[in-house]
């Protein structure tokens, strides 16, 4: 396995090619750019961006936005079993969990393209106002209602899952409309250990509340239910911390010669 | 060699198509995205080794915070050198992480497994998410939600990839079933 992705990984660093420090798209002038609010003409060092209250605010969006989605993900089989257990045997049962995986799975894959570039169009707050804000809704009607509709339930889960998703592939857009290209990479680099940090407590919440409920003899959905409104909680303290996210002070930014000759320099 | 690595050296040609970047991109994010599917080891690693659920997630959980760790210790230089380089670097570190855990696998040390799939295959797994993105977040000024939203579907579609991939070298060698032969998941991965 390890020698078919070192053949497959080395298609990527032969292909690849950065662009000339002039290139620009056919037709296209960063005169004529969206502009927004948010969208900043300057440039902001990786070791400035920290500094900024705008890249933790980010910062827990991303992870609690993770978290969200890991809690579901991490442990999806389980979960459908244990909201619709009646079916027509075992087996029959395990496929329809299997199922259940797979459909997330790509709901997580699609959601990433699909939303990213909505995105382009509607901007990136507003983006993240709909994953974080609908997001909780969402989780909401799971809690309230439960195993009583499959339908809503599907819908709900796939939709949660394509934000999860959308919400990783945003994000670096979101860091170049706040921070510019300069560093970009460092800086998304630096906003992955919130990540880390939901890679770990994603799981935990929904493994460890699920398995206290299990040993008290809980069933059924009520295994969740308590961990689905820790995330519906969460999902709203990133949609505060999204509302609050201004644009980057100027004094932040790298002075436009020295950005511009770095480039240079490196290109 | 070191050249052959260097900022330099690909620099676009005028009239590059800018659409070759995103299967570059993706060739490295599809192929990392197998992190998503390491669940599909644990099953066989538990019952061959007789190791508990939470020590057959400590290769991912490690694997994940080293992705954390390597892209926020690492991205400046990513940024610095040229996108090849640090893929160059990412293929390296993922793909010794397998080699060492086969081997570690043949040893009977699990230990081997945890430092080489998580700690060395964390570090590719860290360089390789973030050098694609920045790359084409500069080749698509007009649209960066479409091209960052391309590669990083890449890593959610590499488990689509590895899952059934893993399954079956798995049961071609052996290493999966209620008896799963440890070389046989040595060989797998």
């Amino acid at each position: 396995m390890g020698l078919i992705y070192a053949v497959f990984m080395s298609v990527g660093w032969l292909l690849i090619r950065v662009p000339a420090p002039d290139w620009k798209p056919a037709g296209w002038h960063p005169a004529h750019a969206k502009t927004g609010s948010l969208i900043t003409t300057g440039n902001v060092s990786a070791n400035n961006a920290i500094r900024t209250t705008q890249f933790w605010l980010l910062w827990v969006v991303l992870c609690f936005n993770v978290t969200a989605g890991i809690g579901i993900l991490e442990r999806a089989a389980s979960i459908w079993s244990d909201f619709f257990p009646e079916a027509a045997s075992p087996q029959a049962l395990a496929a329809a969990a299997a199922g259940f995986v797979a459909i997330l799975s790509l709901a997580n894959s699609i959601g990433r393209i699909l939303w990213s570039s909505t995105s382009d169009f509607l901007g990136r707050k507003n983006m993240y106002r709909i994953y974080l804000g609908v997001g909780a809704l969402l989780y909401l009607t799971v809690v309230l209602t439960t195993n009583a509709n499959k339908v809503v339930f599907l819908l709900c889960a796939i939709l949660i899952l394509s934000f999860y998703g959308a919400g990783f592939a945003t994000v670096p857009a979101y860091l170049r409309d706040l921070f510019g290209t300069y560093q970009v990479g460092a800086i998304h680099g630096r906003l992955l250990t919130a990540w880390s940090l939901a890679g770990v407590l994603g799981p935990v919440i929904v493994n460890a509340i699920a398995d206290a409920r299990i040993d008290a003899g809980v069933t059924g959905p009520g295994r969740y239910t308590l961990s689905f409104s820790i995330m519906v909680g969460l999902l709203i303290i990133g949609f505060i911390c999204n509302e609050l996210i201004r644009p980057v002070n100027d004094k932040f930014h790298e002075p436009a010669d020295a950005a511009e000759t770095k480039t240079e320099a490196r290109a | 060699m070191a050249g052959f690595l260097e900022r330099e050296r690909i620099v676009a040609p005028p009239g590059w198509s800018r659409w070759l970047t995103p299967p570059a991109a993706l060739s490295i994010h599809l192929a990392i995205g197998q992190a998503y599917a390491w669940s599909v080891f644990k099953p066989p690693l538990e019952r061959g080794l007789g190791i508990s659920g939470v020590a057959s997630a400590l290769p991912f959980t490690l694997g994940i915070i080293m992705l954390g760790l390597s892209a926020a210790l690492f991205g400046t230089r990513v940024d610095k050198n040229s996108p090849r380089w640090a893929m160059a670097v990412s293929s390296a570190c993922f793909v010794s992480g397998f080699l060492i855990s086969a081997l570690g696998l043949y040893l009977r040390q699990y230990w081997m497994v945890v430092v080489g799939y998580g700690f060395v295959g964390g570090i590719g797994l860290g360089i390789g998410y973030i050098s694609p993105v920045s790359t084409l977040i500069k080749w698509f000024p007009d649209r960066p939600g479409l091209s960052t939203g391309i590669a990083i579907m890449g890593f959610g579609g590499g488990a689509l990839i590895a899952s059934p991939l893993t399954n079956q070298l798995l049961r071609a060698f052996g290493g999966s079933g209620e008896q799963p032969d440890v070389s046989g998941i040595a060989r797998s991965s």
